[in-house]
């Protein structure tokens, strides 16, 4: 069965980064020592330190801000029928910039960001639905999205041009790089959460999903409501997606690649999908974010750099495929 | 299971399309809707599925109002094939149909194995059971059209409403489309079928609808609404209609478009039978009020002149014409400008029509199509191609079938008698 | 003999013990406090922190450093941590420092979590804007690695140097000076206002900020710099060029006189700092400082 091949693969694939992330690092432990330090941790040896309080949140958070990205992309995709949307195609990550930016720039506590960041989320998709709602369908969406995502980003761009020359410009654009070590402990908790109960309830959703694909006039005919189900599945995608990029910043393609992938190897069905995209979503990103770490020690690239480097090429490979 | 509609009024922003539709249909029944574009055949169907709220008046499902029912129940029991179903993504054919299961599942949509049966079993009944794994983009376009068929037959519905289905298909998919729609009506479902082929719809439909401008022009029997006055009313086109004599359907046969004015320009008498006038009763009848005479029902000509709406002056079968037709046929010429003779056969039976006209009416109000064919075609042992010669060298006219459709042979005409 | 030397340690240790644990206050206004003397610092932040170990003879305390161009000559062959502005937290980590100088946001609250002792000195965020501040972290740092005494005596050197080279600029008119960067010639430049390392130095090298009117470091356009006119513009050394090949520059004074100088971004905010204020006001007041 090619998806029990799919899934297993994936598993496999996934172990073997998240050992390789437990085991690379700039910090030089032998493979015993991670071990040693994994079961029996000691408080206060560094080691115990870098495998518990680094790798291993870093690893858990990597996968989990993968998989939000993907399960988000692949809603996305699935509502607006098009194999090319993103997480983002609503402004979410325009919006989410500006949020963190504003707070930012007003010199707030460092808690604040991730909630301003959210807000600035949720505002941006919030907007974009009521500015959508007199058009039927959602090519209205969509346009409105990205128009709101242009405007967010210009005003990223006004409040980078005050703050410039200050330490909040660093800050700034810092944040819009991307990280995965800024979560530990709750915040890793939140998103597990949040990840969790999105995967759940967009399984629970997944034939009505594939409906959509009917379009409207064909679902309403099966017995739904095209927009309530629309509205439900953006607020589920943009809590994810909210969620990932409050606390790690916007880290591209993962949310593009991995449900389009999926998509082509076990095909549309939502039920199959969504979850096969969650776990490659995952894996692709911890990958990504453990390369990101090891390239150049020490210093740590932004993972959104290494998903884009493997991401385009791949994208356009894909593309090409398509237009053929 | 039985729909009503009452004073439906519906349409979009701006623009209301139907204007007051009362109908019903009944399970048992094969409806086709047929109409111009914009006539409101696409706006109908989509009023009774629910797509569209009425602005005005009801839809009724078994006597409970459409818009007081939830979308889940009407699904359970109405389905719909829309003219053009979209398929965003490459779904096999299986995940496709079972998505027709739907309205019957309670959240979260969990397919039985009753469902998974029922998905089976109407994979079968479409055809297209050995295809359930493939992809859709990778079927034929008629293939295409039976999966969607399928997905909305996969609701078990008791209505079933198909927008244009036959529009892509190829004249062997057509016509096994509508004979298995039709099945489905005997069965026992309400089936509402809009359609823009008449003939396809006369063949197979128990009952028509004709709408016109958001109207109904008419509802019937095929038969009793595609006359060539309707069918002119509605779609402004001329035609024919025919009965089928094997299958006794009714199909329409399409004529040349009249000329603006529909303001006869005089009556005309119309000397035929054996086939040898049904062209110059279509050339003529546009223009001119025609009587056909004399032809026994038997005659193609007289059913060309059905066809027509033309006049018929009628006598037995195999009997020549009796004394009651050639005074029926006198009044005639006396109130026509004019005859037109057929290169038709005469026979003793009939040779006292060809007298008749030459007595009743001056030579030069008498065309000849083709004489010489009259000739050739005589059984009376010359007479007739005496009378012929006669009349010829009396100043009687002789007009080429071409030239019938001309109008200035007949042109003269056109001032007198009638 | 062995009595003699074996208390002759221990005073040692406990002399240097004196005055441990020690409570600092870093940026935020927090009180940090070093329990024992560190012996394993890494510094996170900018290149200063190197600077104060190294012209305190503490460098033998390091054990690593941010990788950044303003590094001192003597932590070269350190492990570096990443650069300034984003370090890795396990490279930090790995080192097992006692201490972490000069980490900021999410980084410092991360290495504080993991239980490490972070101190960071100047403005809240880190941000050093002058003088004062470079003295302070001066003190700061230096009580913090039990060289109070040393960090002190560093203070009064550059006070002393600064007070005297104020004192030979008194009677003098200021010059009129513009401090500003320029990323390519006939770019708007970005320019020094108040509240910025840059502009204290032009004061008390008895210098006119011509932009003392704003604040930060604002872009302006050419036409306000040509209209402020400026008698010296100083910029980085690698920018000396930008300016002087700007066309639409030509006819300010400092350009047309010559007077564009250079001087390193990374040396106003250090320890050398009462070194470069005398290169500045030699270059403002050359006739002040003729041989």
């Amino acid at each position: 069965m090619k998806r029990a091949g799919v899934f297993g693969l994936l598993g496999l694939v996934g172990a073997g980064v998240l050992v390789l992330a437990l085991l690379l690092g700039p910090g030089r432990l032998p493979a015993g020592e991670v071990w040693r330090h994994l079961v029996h941790p000691q408080p206060g040896a560094s080691g115990t330190t870098i495998v518990h309080g680094l790798r291993l949140p870093r690893a858990v958070s990597g996968f989990l801000v993968g998989a939000a990205l993907a399960l988000a992309g692949g809603v996305m995709q699935g509502l607006f029928r098009n194999p090319l949307a993103s997480p983002y195609v609503l402004g979410v990550a325009g919006g989410a910039a500006a949020g963190a930016a504003g707070v930012i720039a007003l010199g707030a506590a460092a808690w604040g960001i991730p909630l301003g960041a959210a807000a600035g989320a949720f505002l941006a998709v919030g907007l974009a639905w009521w500015l959508a709602s007199p058009t039927r369908g959602e090519l209205g969406l969509i346009l409105v999205g990205v128009a709101l995502g242009a405007l967010f980003s210009s005003i990223t761009g006004l409040i980078l041009f005050f703050t410039a020359g200050d330490r909040r410009f660093q800050e700034i654009l810092f944040w819009t790089m991307g990280g995965l070590w800024r979560t530990s402990g709750w915040e890793v908790g939140v998103l597990a959460g949040v990840t969790g109960v999105g995967a759940g309830l967009l399984w629970l959703w997944g034939r009505r999903l594939n409906a959509l694909a009917l379009g409207e006039e064909g679902a309403r005919h099966l017995g739904l409501h095209p927009r309530r189900l629309r509205g439900f599945l953006v607020g589920v995608a943009t809590l994810l997606t909210a969620t990932a990029v409050a606390f790690c910043g916007t880290i591209g393609f993962v949310g593009l690649i991995t449900p389009h992938l999926m998509r082509l190897l076990l095909g549309p069905d939502h039920r199959v999908l969504l979850p096969a995209a969650a776990l490659a979503g995952g894996v692709f990103l911890l990958a990504a974010d453990t390369l990101a770490r090891i390239a150049l020690p020490p210093l740590e690239l932004p993972v959104g750099i290494v998903t884009g480097l493997f991401g385009v090429p791949f994208f356009l490979y894909l593309v090409r495929r398509r237009v053929r | 299971m039985k729909v009503r509609l009452v004073e439906l009024v519906a349409g979009y922003p701006g623009r209301e399309v139907l204007a007051g539709v009362s109908l019903e249909f009944r399970p048992g029944e094969l409806t086709a809707v047929v109409g111009p574009n914009g006539a409101g055949k696409t706006t109908l169907l989509r009023a009774i599925s629910g797509a569209l709220p009425p602005s005005a008046g009801a839809v009724y499902l078994d006597g409970k109002d459409l818009a007081s029912l939830p979308p889940k129940q009407v699904a359970r029991r109405l389905a719909m094939l829309e003219q053009r179903p979209q398929l965003g993504f490459d779904f096999t054919v299986r995940e496709l149909v079972e998505l027709g299961r739907l309205p019957h599942l309670p959240f979260p949509e969990r397919l039985s194995r009753v469902d998974r049966q029922v998905v089976v079993e109407v994979l079968a009944e479409v055809g297209l059971e050995g295809l359930a794994e493939r992809r859709f983009s990778t079927l034929s376009g008629g293939e295409k059209q039976r999966a969607f068929l399928a997905l909305a037959l996969a609701q078990r519905p008791q209505v079933l409403l198909l927008d244009e289905p036959t529009a892509h298909l190829d004249i062997g998919y057509q016509l096994e489309l509508m004979q298995f729609v039709r099945a489905r009506a005997e069965k026992g479902l309400v089936v509402v079928l809009a359609i823009h082929d008449l003939n396809l719809a006369a063949a197979f439909a128990d009952r028509l609808v004709l709408l016109r401008e958001g109207r109904v022009l008419a509802t019937g029997s095929p038969a009793q609404v595609l006359t060539p006055d309707l069918v002119r009313r509605a779609f402004g086109v001329e035609a024919a209609v025919y009965r089928c004599p094997t299958t006794g359907r009714v199909y329409l046969h399409w004529l040349p478009r009249r000329p603006p004015t529909s303001k006869k320009e005089g009556r005309l008498v119309v000397v035929g039978g054996g086939g040898a006038a049904a062209e110059i009763l279509a050339a003529l009848s546009p223009r001119f009020q025609l009587v056909l005479g004399v032809v026994c029902p038997l005659d193609s000509d007289y059913q060309a002149a059905q066809a027509l709406g033309v006049e018929v002056v009628v006598e037995a079968p195999f009997a020549p014409v009796s004394p009651r037709a050639l005074r029926e046929l006198e009044r005639h010429l006396k109130a026509s400008a004019g005859a037109v003779v057929a290169p038709t056969w005469f026979g003793p039976g009939n040779l006292a029509v060809l007298e008749l006209v030459a007595e009743a009416l001056p030579p030069e109000r008498i065309f000849l199509i083709s004489p010489e064919l009259i000739r050739e075609r005589d059984f009376t042992g010359g007479t007739a191609g005496q009378l012929v010669e006669r009349l010829l060298a009396q100043g009687a006219r002789v007009l080429t079938p071409g030239e019938l459709s001309s109008s200035a042979p007949l042109g003269d005409l056109s001032s007198q008698g009638g | 003999m062995r009595a003699a030397i074996s208390v002759a340690l221990v005073l040692t240790l406990g002399l240097l013990a004196v005055g441990f644990p020690v409570t600092v206050v870093d940026d935020r206004g927090r009180e940090i406090v070093i329990p024992a003397p560190p012996q394993r610092v890494v510094v996170a932040g900018v290149a200063l922190y190197a600077q104060i170990l190294v012209d305190l003879g503490a460098v033998d305390l390091l054990v690593g450093v941010t990788s950044s161009p303003d590094n001192p000559p003597q932590v070269e062959g350190l492990p570096e941590v990443g650069p300034a502005f984003s370090p890795s937290l396990e490279a930090i980590v790995a080192l097992s420092p006692d201490l972490v100088l000069g980490a900021w946001g999410e980084v410092r609250d991360r290495l504080e979590e993991l239980g490490l002792v972070v101190l960071t000195v100047g403005q809240p965020g880190g941000w050093l804007t002058g003088i004062p501040d470079v003295l302070d972290a001066i003190r700061t740092v230096g009580r913090a690695v039990g060289r109070a005494r040393e960090a002190d005596a560093l203070c009064g050197r550059i006070s002393e140097e600064i007070v005297r080279l104020e004192a030979q600029l008194l009677s003098l008119p200021p010059v009129r000076v513009a401090f500003l960067y320029m990323s390519a010639p006939d770019s708007p430049p970005y320019v020094v206002g108040t509240g910025t390392p840059e502009h204290e130095l032009i004061l008390r090298a008895g210098g006119e900020n011509v932009f003392a009117d704003l604040s930060g470091y604002p872009q302006v356009s050419l036409e306000e710099l040509i209209l402020r006119d400026p008698e010296v513009i100083i910029t980085d050394p690698a920018q000396v060029e930008n300016v002087l090949g700007s066309q639409a520059l030509a006819g300010v004074a400092a350009v047309k006189g010559g007077r564009v100088y250079g001087i390193p971004a990374s040396q106003v905010v250090s320890t050398r700092v009462a070194e470069v204020l005398r290169q500045l006001a030699e270059l403002l007041h050359p006739e002040a400082f003729a041989p």
